[in-house]
């Protein structure tokens, strides 16, 4: 990292005197008269399509073409196709030396097969991966807004020209560099252009000469993190700034996921194999008498028939379908392999705001004439008409309404929506008052113009209260003032107290009953807002009154409250509580997680009230201590559950976070700044955790990169922190994501069954050389048959078993653990090649010495008549009948067995398939509801059946049409499989922990 | 978008290397941690991986879990082989032993010309290998890089000793001259078959036989030729001098009818200018061309049974030099290509005669 920086940084250093860029030294006019563009007007549309032709969309294109031929060769060279073009290779060199040698040439067209076949995988896995990063282009989260014609209007940002004028909020990103007309508080990171990690601040002023330090430039590419800004285009693509240095940062390196681990430890498992094994029989052959060229052709043979060439195309196309399954959930996979990552997730740290909750305040009670009430329909209804005729309620309602300056959109079909899901302008909890009570009274907007506003002072984090004044419509000539606002502070500023109609004095009864009522709210984690009013007195204030509120509004002095009208002396009129409801269906998911061993961490900047009360909502909390007894546990190992407040967590260090992370099941983190967030993913990924985080903000970004898979939400999620993200939840729901830990554990555990199912496929393969080699009889099964069986009959039941459903135990058990649990165990590979693998040889053998006896050759014949057999010198070969066969003859026969062990195969292969589909369960109880994998079974028998019937082809791959009754042979076998699994799976359910179980579970 | 993955790849996730682990290099221990192992480290995990002193395993498993996976697929082997050997063995003890299940138009035989078409073979082949004959008439026996004819000789001899074995299978055997084929044929069925004379080579004063050394010391090599067996395949012989092949109309004689006949040239053009006079002995009259008479079909796994043969006597050949030999049978059922990669009914062999 820190020497990528450095480099970038020296490059910078070197590009900066090629650099021509003088906009920020002269002034924004001589910039708007260069790029013909006004800051009212922007461009027009016609002159913006002009500009767009000339120069192009506003992308980067240079890097697209390289990698995309490196990412062919990878496919084309990379894992199990170097293995094959070295065989391949050997292929070629064994051919043209039995052509000089001329001896027979049996092995002359296996070279092209094999290269053919290198060349069709790797454009194959190279289609597929284009398709899936096709799948992520097409999500164009990304959008710009720009000024055009005098109307702002959102563009796709490839559509920006030279001379538009960009409006820039917090945490888009810069979608082209830009020298800044109009900044408020803009702050820029510029990572990933110099690698400062601290944000920089932007204005207007022309600071420094160089381009990369003034101040009222900024970069395509950054991200502006804090404030807003207006800006005039005055690079776009290629011509950017980040556009001539992106091979630079185009070069840093990405760690590898888990699966990608995986699949290199399990390339390197079957290559050492298949190079162990060849070598072996080469060299066996070697002393049994075999030519140097012989020897070599077994070699090659072997390690055909032992690498799965179908394979890593089939874990592509396995990986795309579970990222279009997860997207149809909601779960956008940016990344693929970032599917089992998911699965193999031990520790999710859950945001709040958004994630587990609805993210929209909603009115959770009243309390007024000393009684709380539920904000509910249900709880008004039955109450109704007690609040007809409550004066206080009355009161407290017109002040709700009234002291409130969210609105609705002013549109028809806005209006026409329910009032849940109409859309709003205004801070939160202001929209959830005018929610509620629109409502209850039906409508605010006609009571608000019967009581118009005279003056207000708005909300300020300083005072803590607003305040605003009305001519009321009730025929009263005196003013009212209504003040909402932090409880303590209206408490101080009431005098009285309105109760069942009267106004009494506020006193230390009545405080302490207001003190119950606050508690018991507050404890639930809802915000609580006090509301007061006040009739100004006529004499004093008369109609048209001047009210100065403006002191106040401009913050000059936040502290310093001067108004020409009284602000204590209030009524005090009620509290209304607010509250951000859990999601629905979240504490469904917390269970599950749960069950499924993922540890749930909230992290949060709430208050750890609120926290601790979500959490207990939603169950990541089951302690049912309050909440402060929660918030001593921190240093207590032996409690199950902690609250964090910020600061405890400041003062902790290194040896006390680890115990904190390892010995409490259940955590909120409160009040938690970002660079806390981060702390806590690096304490769980140094305990060895996999780490799941999900964030919104610009400032989660750290978080989400650090961990191991990051989670960002599409809805609510900044530019920035989707950047950063592996995943992006389209709903912003959090059940979303056990979605995606049961996709990505199934994903693994498919993958396993379906190698298991490849690989049982080999020892049928590698059976026949060794054999053939050993005995000297006729070979069993052919090269190009093996291919035929890696390549077509395997390939689609092998995919067919990534729609398998998940076994029962998906989310009960354990996350896997990424180090020790592999994809390829040495169980699976000794219970495929060795188990399945050994009967499917055994009825290939079967079918082989049938399709002999019947046409002459009894086995006893066969042993050691592999010389004369493969001689073209020999023209008259005898039978156990007395037949004598000439070369082609016997070849016709050999091609014969070939495509009836090929069959075999392919039938055994169904029921092997069928046992593939559970590791545990019975199939049974697994049921045979994946149609796409019966449709496979179909689909790999009629393909067997064109392969050996289809004139030219069936000549073109070697084989010949078989007997009608030569298909039934394998069945036996097939059989077999099928109740020596069922045998295998309930050994291990019925003994866990025998040496069934330790053997053969995989 | 192309911009993303190009610098947001700086993402990069790196993992804390924990004390533990590097410490673990100096125990018997797999060493397993985030990040990327070493060159070292995986020759140390390799190392402990193969003996574990430790805890005495061998490959991850001790001596105990040895025995168990060793017993485990000891049980399992046997099993597989138990089955296996019972679908043989049952299979054997229903297969016909002396009638091929599939025969005629059925068998694989006829699979690439839809129905059978016998091939010839030829003596004396010495190599599985090799189709070449090859020798120096002067010198009976090999000497460094020359090969003598004595074992050509001795391998024809040990051909023509199987045909007068006397064994009690042999008396099965019939005489069948100026036998009609249809009545014989339904003795054939019971297991007789014809008598094949090999007196009447000796009979006759050719000089394919052994006391001349079948000529291969005057540099005139005889060649034994038959031709291919196939269960129940029957010659349908050229009946008149129209039906048959060009080059045989001018030799047509009524004995021809009775025969299949056998002729053989030079492959190529060159080897036929090398050629300059061949010889034929069989059951004919005449010496111009070769015949198997028709009555030694069908072939029925008798015990007994000999096919007939042909001694092809290049009389005059050119010496030194390779010469390609193609013999073909000829008979109305016979086909021939003229594809040198793929023959039928013919044989290929080699000549040099130094």
């Amino acid at each position: 990292m820190f020497r990528e920086k450095l480099k970038t940084r020296k490059h910078l250093e070197a590009l900066k005197h090629e650099i021509d860029l003088d906009e920020h030294k002269v002034s924004i006019n001589e910039v708007y008269r260069r790029y013909g563009t006004s800051p009212a007007m922007g461009l027009s549309d016609e002159r913006a399509a002009v500009l767009l032709e000339r120069d192009g969309p506003n992308d980067l294109t240079p890097m697209r073409k390289i990698p995309e031929i490196v990412r062919l060769a990878k496919n084309m060279f990379g894992g199990f196709a170097i293995l094959l073009w070295i065989g391949a290779f050997l292929c070629f060199t064994a051919h043209f030396l039995e052509f000089y040698t001329l001896d027979d040439l049996q092995y002359d067209n296996v070279w092209i097969a094999l290269a053919s076949v290198i060349i069709i995988t790797g454009f194959f896995s190279y289609y597929q991966q284009a398709k899936s990063s096709k799948i992520m282009e097409s999500f164009k989260y990304l959008q710009a807004c720009v000024v055009r014609h005098g109307r702002s209007r959102n563009i796709n940002p490839e559509k920006i020209v030279i001379g538009d004028i960009l409006e820039i909020r917090r945490g888009d990103r810069i979608p082209a560099d830009i020298r800044i007309i109009r900044a408020h508080g803009l702050k820029v990171d510029n990572s990933s252009l110099t690698g400062e990690s601290e944000p920089q601040a932007r204005g207007i002023e022309y600071t420094n000469d160089d381009p990369l330090e003034t101040r009222n430039l900024a970069f395509f590419g950054t991200f502006a993190v804090e404030g807003s800004c207006i800006g005039v285009v005055i690079r776009t693509g290629d011509k950017t700034f980040i556009g001539r240095i992106a091979n630079l940062t185009a070069g840093i390196e990405r760690g590898n996921t888990p699966i990608a681990i995986e699949i290199n430890h399990f390339i390197r498992i079957i290559t050492i194999i298949a190079i162990v094994v060849g070598l072996l029989f080469c060299i066996c052959s070697l002393f049994l008498g075999y030519t140097y060229i012989e020897a070599v052709v077994f070699l090659i043979s072997i390690i055909v028939a032992q690498v799965p060439e179908g394979l890593l195309a089939t874990v592509t196309v396995c990986l795309t379908l579970t990222a279009q399954r997860m997207a149809r959930k909601n779960c956008l996979v940016k990344n693929l392999e970032a599917i089992e990552t998911l699965g193999s997730t031990t520790v999710i740290c859950a945001d709040k705001t958004g994630t587990l909750t609805q993210n929209q305040m909603t009115v959770a009670h009243f309390w007024f004439d000393n009684h709380i009430i539920a904000s509910d329909i249900d709880a008004f209804q039955s109450q109704s008409n007690y609040l007809k005729f409550s004066h206080c309620w009355n009161a407290l309602g017109r002040c709700a309404m009234l002291c409130n300056t969210a609105i609705f959109k002013d549109d028809s079909l806005n209006l026409s929506k329910p009032i849940v899901h109409r859309q709003c302008e205004g801070d939160a909890s202001e929209i959830a008052i005018l929610k509620c009570m629109e409502a209850i009274t039906g409508n605010v907007a006609l009571f608000r113009s019967k009581n118009p506003k005279i003056c207000e002072v708005q909300f300020a984090s300083s005072n803590r209260y607003q305040l605003s004044i009305h001519s009321t419509g009730d025929h009263d000539e005196r003013y009212l003032l209504v003040m909402k606002g932090a409880p303590e502070k209206i408490l101080k500023n009431c005098s009285t107290i309105y109760v069942d109609g009267c106004e009494i004095e506020f006193n230390t009864y009545w405080k302490k009953q207001y003190e119950k009522a606050f508690n018991e709210l507050s404890n639930l984690g809802e915000r609580v807002l006090a509301f007061a009013d006040y009739r100004l007195p006529l004499n004093k204030y008369p109609r048209d009154y001047q009210f100065d509120c403006d002191t106040i509004n401009f913050h000059v002095n936040p502290y310093y409250e001067n108004f020409n009208f009284p602000t204590t002396g209030l009524r005090f009129l009620g509290l209304i509580s607010l509250i951000d409801p859990p999601r629905v269906n979240v504490a469904e998911a917390v269970r599950k997680c749960r069950s499924a061993g993922i540890r749930l961490l909230m992290v949060t900047g709430d208050h750890p009230l609120t926290a601790a009360a979500i959490a207990r909502a939603t169950g990541i909390i089951t302690d049912h201590n309050s909440t402060d007894v929660l918030l001593k546990n921190a240093y207590d190992n032996n409690a199950r559950s902690c609250v964090i407040h910020g600061n405890t967590l400041k003062t902790m260090n290194k040896q006390q976070l680890d115990n904190l992370i390892k010995y409490h099941q259940e955590i909120v983190f409160a009040r938690t700044s970002p660079q806390q967030k981060l702390i806590i993913v690096e304490t769980c990924q140094r305990l060895g955790e996999i780490v799941a985080v999900t964030g919104d903000g610009v400032n989660d970004a750290p978080a989400l990169k650090k961990a191991d898979i990051g989670i960002a939400m599409g809805i609510t999620g900044s530019d920035v922190s989707k950047q950063a993200s592996d995943i992006i939840l389209l709903d912003d729901n959090f059940a979303s994501i056990i979605t995606g830990i049961e996709e990505g554990r199934l994903i693994f555990d498919n993958l396993k069954k379906s190698i298991c199912y490849t690989l049982s496929s080999k020892i049928p393969e590698l059976a026949p050389f060794l054999f053939y080699m050993i005995f000297q009889i006729p070979l069993p099964l052919g090269t190009i048959a093996i291919l035929c069986i890696d390549l077509g009959t395997d390939m689609l039941p092998a995919i067919s078993l990534a729609y398998e459903r998940a076994e029962s135990d998906i989310m009960k058990r354990p996350p896997r653990d990424a180090k020790r649990e592999h994809l390829a165990t040495d169980r699976l590979i000794s219970m495929s090649y060795g188990q399945l693998g050994m009967i499917q040889a055994g009825g290939g053998f079967f079918v082989y010495t049938v399709v002999m006896a019947e046409n002459g050759f009894l086995p006893s014949r066969l042993f050691g008549l592999r010389k004369s057999w493969d001689s073209r010198s020999i023209n008259d070969l005898e039978d156990s009948y007395g037949q004598e066969w000439t070369y082609y003859q016997r070849k016709a026969l050999e091609d014969t067995c070939h495509t009836a062990f090929f069959v075999t195969v392919v039938i055994v292969q169904w029921t092997v398939l069928l046992c593939c589909k559970s590791r545990r369960n019975s199939l049974f109880r697994q049921g045979m509801a994946n149609q796409v994998l019966n449709m496979s079974i179909v689909f790999e028998t009629v393909l067997a059946i064109l392969i050996s019937y289809t004139p030219y082809i069936n000549r073109g791959l070697m084989m010949y049409p078989l007997k009608l009754h030569w298909w039934f042979l394998p069945l036996p076998f097939t059989l077999l499989v099928l109740i020596y699994d069922e045998w295998r799976k309930w050994m291990i359910r019925k003994f866990p922990g025998s040496i069934i179980d330790q053997e053969t579970s995989y | 978008m192309a911009v993303d993955s190009t610098y947001m790849s700086a993402s990069v996730k790196s993992y804390p290397l924990s004390t533990s682990d590097k410490l673990a290099l100096n125990k018997e221990e797999i060493i397993v941690k985030d990040d990327e192992l070493t060159w070292d480290e995986e020759w140390h995990n390799f190392r402990v991986w193969c003996y574990n002193s430790k805890y005495r395993e061998v490959c991850g498993r001790d001596g105990l879990a040895w025995a168990k996976i060793a017993l485990f697929y000891f049980v399992w082997c046997m099993f597989m082989a138990g089955i296996f050997a019972s679908f043989v063995g049952i299979f054997m003890a229903i297969v016909d032993k002396r009638i091929p299940p599939y025969r005629g138009n059925s068998s694989a035989i006829a699979l690439d010309t839809s129905r059978p078409n016998p091939g010839l073979g030829f003596r004396p082949q010495i190599s599985v290998q090799k189709t070449l004959i090859k020798y120096r008439s002067s010198h009976p026996e090999s000497s460094g890089y020359h090969h003598g004819w004595s074992a050509y000789k001795n391998q024809l001899d040990e051909f023509l000793a199987y045909y007068t074995e006397v064994d009690s299978r042999y008396q099965r055997a019939i005489d069948c001259s100026g036998v009609p084929i249809n009545k014989l044929r339904p003795q054939f069925y019971e297991g007789k078959s014809c008598r094949f004379d090999i007196n009447m080579f000796r009979n006759r004063q050719t000089p394919c036989v052994t006391q001349r050394n079948f000529e291969y010391n005057f540099g005139r090599p005889c060649v034994l030729l038959k031709l291919n067996k196939i269960y129940d395949w029957e010659p349908i012989t050229y009946q008149n001098a129209a039906e048959v092949p060009e080059q045989f109309k001018a030799l047509w004689d009524s004995e021809f009818s009775d025969y299949v006949l056998v002729e053989c040239n030079g492959e190529n053009d060159v080897d036929r200018d090398f050629i300059y006079e061949i010889e034929y002995f069989s059951q004919m009259n005449t010496t111009r061309i070769g015949g198997f008479h028709r009555n030694f079909f069908p072939f029925v796994n008798q015990d007994g049974y000999r096919s007939p043969l042909v001694f092809v006597h290049f009389k005059k050949i050119e010496t030194n030099v390779l010469i390609n030999v193609e013999c073909r049978a000829y008979a109305q059922n016979i086909d021939h290509s003229d594809s040198l990669e793929f023959r039928r009914g013919s044989v290929h062999f080699e000549l040099i005669v130094e």
